[in-house]
């Protein structure tokens, strides 16, 4: 019981401001989505803000809602060391064989899109992933970007346990 | 929790099963849904049509941001030069 609570991270979600509220995440589809289909959620809400300013710019506004979302059955490429070094060699071991049956080198999105399409791994429910940004108003030394900047891609809905509007913003 | 061992063995069954065929059926389906994705179903077949052979020769499709302003059209210039 304990180990499942500690599993359940508060996570934001942004999206451009709408008409009426949202009472659920929007399902991201774009084809380019690095994680493939899923709800994409921010560990941190300063860059659910970046997220808002930079990307979901094109209403004026945008709004940042909050979730809990069980953890549990998540692929944590990020903490988890285990979890990482299994992300990194499936990667790799199927864009190899991508490239060496077809003679082109797939994209991220595409190996991550690889693995949905042949329906494996259906008992994980998502994937935490991170990448560098280089956004110099996040960090307090110069030009080292040390912060992570964390994204979760949701892929059984039943794990977003809350849905909850917190602010809208100016972009 | 996730069991590692059991899905690696998925992932392992599976690229034994694939040929080369079957990769390069899926690879021109994701790529083919992209370029729908972006440009719209059907709105850029004549360029389209007559390169479709093109496209699975890139090294990967173009990279494609937010909003579409900065797509960088190099496949299509550059093959078609």
């Amino acid at each position: 019981m304990v180990n499942n609570l500690s599993l359940i991270r508060e996570m934001y979600h942004t999206v451009e401001r709408r008409v009426e509220r949202l009472n659920k995440p929007t399902l991201c589809e774009r084809l380019d989505a690095w994680l493939g289909e899923g709800y994409y959620f921010w560990y941190d809400k300063l860059d659910a803000h970046d997220w808002g300013k930079n990307s979901k710019n094109g209403t004026g506004e945008y709004e940042i809602y909050k979730s809990e979302v069980d953890c549990e059955d998540v692929l944590d490429t990020v903490f988890d060391e285990k979890h990482y070094r299994f992300w990194l060699k499936t990667i790799e071991q199927t864009a190899d064989l991508i490239r060496k049956k077809t003679g082109f080198t797939p994209s991220i999105e595409e190996v991550n899109e690889y693995f949905r399409d042949r329906n494996i791994w259906g008992q994980m429910t998502g994937i935490m992933f991170q990448d560098l940004p280089a956004n110099q108003d996040r960090i307090k030394v110069k030009k080292f970007f040390y912060k992570k900047r964390i994204q979760l891609a949701v892929y059984e809905p039943n794990i977003i346990l809350n849905f909850e509007f917190i602010l809208v913003q100016r972009c | 929790m996730l069991d590692l061992e059991k899905m690696q063995k998925e992932l392992d069954d599976l690229l034994a099963s694939e040929t080369k065929e079957s990769l390069l059926t899926w690879l021109r389906k994701k790529r083919v849904e992209k370029y729908d994705d972006f440009f719209g179903e059907g709105e850029y077949v004549p360029y389209y049509g007559q390169n479709i052979a093109l496209l699975l020769e890139q090294e990967s499709v173009p990279q494609i941001v937010d909003g579409g302003e900065d797509y960088r059209g190099d496949y299509q210039y550059s093959k078609a030069a």
